[in-house]
């Protein structure tokens, strides 16, 4: 999978989990929290929609490290391609 | 809620449809809801268009339940979650059928109940749209008819449909707003509230949920909210002077503990789906409904059933939140427990002293039905439950 499909997969997740965004609401530095508005439900349906577009799960340990939609890619991209 | 738009019907005439199916989707003033049906059988005919308004109780559709018979499909009340009407009798039965009109005949329920003018109706019935403008829409809960096109031909795309969704956010978050204003306006006005608080120290109830989610698969996973539903559920069991309706002719505790749970929309304003006999289910069977409902409620696909009279609500902040809410009660009910955000605060164990995990929780509550003590018992029920997450 590549870091772009992996990027796609991860913004139609968020999309699809608050769907009264647009892409254009995100980029890298977009806070989760604080400019999105998503709360420990929203990440965990978004965690639930990533798994299910990439067939990576993200541990429970790490959601709450994840702040912003970079890092959201990010530690997706990173671990995705590990077959983890 | 006193009327709803019809946004887009899920059957046809000839249609076989079960007691549950989803057969419409209603534009209300809170939110769009997808209505169930009440009945089985065939649908006949549907008495209105999409994008035409009507009134909660009215019939929108005929179905057959046999070949001699015909029964009805109404806009269905379901009780209001920011503004509850008080009503003038018991709250109804959680899916009482809808009011079934007096003859059987699809024509003669449709003389009693003309349908209005139909919205605009594009030429040969059958609006220009991309297949793209089609599913937006649909998803977005926006009726076609009132999108304009700007592609080829007058053809709507799907940017036509996106365009429209923006446009409409105000008007929604402001209709919202007023719903709410109204509900909150008359709850203080009618209902001695009194308040109570309480910081519960919850480090073992975080560290459970840590040791259960952390080989758990995502959608295995379980919530603090969840937990907070359970906890209030079963300590509402114990005190039902908190869980039931004050009515015209004083309270009635309810049978069951039917929870309204407050979500807020990132749009602004609140909904409040029902989690039913919250107190009798598993924790993992509340948090997967919390997934389902608290994601369909902020993409505005609620369920008519779901919006049926909670007995007792819970509100809070979240993970981030403030210490404390003092939540306003939704009429008739008669208590509102609330929880602040999670935050670590010293405290003290004999002569240590440690950082542990705190929640706020609060209760405001009627005084026509409870008193201070009585609430600060419940409050404390609550603690000890939470406390003790693997007994729920």
């Amino acid at each position: 999978m590549t870091n772009s499909t992996i990027q796609g997969a991860v913004l139609a997740a968020i999309i699809e989990v608050a769907p009264d965004l647009e892409p254009k609401d995100l980029d890298s530095t977009t806070n989760l929290h604080d400019d999105l508005g998503l709360d420990s439900i929203d990440l965990l349906n978004i965690a639930s929609e990533v798994a299910e577009r990439t067939g990576f799960e993200i541990p429970e340990s790490e959601m709450s490290r994840l702040h912003s939609v970079g890092d959201l890619i990010d530690f997706v991209e990173r671990h995705a391609g590990e077959g983890a | 809620m006193e009327e709803g738009t019809i946004l887009e019907w899920f059957v046809k005439p000839g249609d076989r449809v079960e007691y549950g199916d989803l057969v419409a989707l209603l534009d209300t003033e809170k939110a769009e809801i997808e209505m169930e049906s009440f009945e089985t059988g065939t649908v006949d005919s549907l008495l209105f268009e999409t994008g035409e308004t009507v009134a909660v109780g009215t019939t929108i559709a005929l179905l057959r339940e046999s070949e001699s018979e015909t029964g009805s499909v109404g806009a269905e009340r379901p009780s209001d979650d920011a503004v509850p009407p008080v009503p003038s009798a018991p709250p109804a039965p959680t899916r009482s059928p809808p009011t079934r009109p007096p003859s059987k005949g699809p024509s003669t329920t449709a003389a009693q109940m003309p349908p209005p003018v139909p919205a605009r109706t594009p030429e040969g019935g059958r609006i220009r749209a991309t297949p793209l403008a089609r599913r937006s829409a649909r998803e977005r809960g926006i009726d076609l008819t009132s999108v304009s096109g700007t592609g080829s031909g007058g053809a709507i795309v799907e940017a036509d449909v996106r365009a429209t969704t923006i446009q409409r956010k105000p008007e929604r978050t402001a209709r919202r707003r007023e719903v709410i204003a109204a509900a909150m306006e008359r709850s203080k006005r009618e209902i001695p509230h009194y308040y109570l608080s309480n910081a519960i120290e919850i480090q073992n109830t975080v560290d459970w949920l840590s040791t259960r989610n952390v080989d758990a698969s995502v959608d295995e996973r379980v919530l603090l909210p969840a937990l907070l539903m359970k906890s209030v559920a079963l300590a509402a069991r114990r005190f039902p002077e908190m869980n039931g309706h004050w009515l015209e002719d004083g309270f009635h505790p309810a049978e069951s503990v039917d929870l309204g749970l407050v979500v807020s929309l990132r749009t602004g304003g609140l909904v409040v789906p029902t989690f039913r006999r919250a107190d009798e289910r598993s924790v993992p069977d509340l948090m997967a409904q919390l997934r389902d409902v608290v994601g369909r409620a902020r993409a505005g696909r609620l369920r008519s059933s779901e919006m049926s009279d909670a007995t007792l609500t819970l509100t809070s902040l979240g993970d981030r939140g403030a210490d404390t809410i003092f939540g306003v009660i939704y009429p008739p009910q008669v208590a509102i427990v609330g929880f602040g955000g999670v935050h670590s605060s010293v405290c003290a164990e004999g002569d240590m002293h440690g950082t542990k995990a705190v929640i706020r929780a609060s209760l405001a509550a009627d005084h026509r039905v409870s008193d201070g003590q009585q609430g600060s018992r419940f409050l404390d029920q609550v603690a000890r439950l939470l406390r003790n997450p693997e007994a729920l």
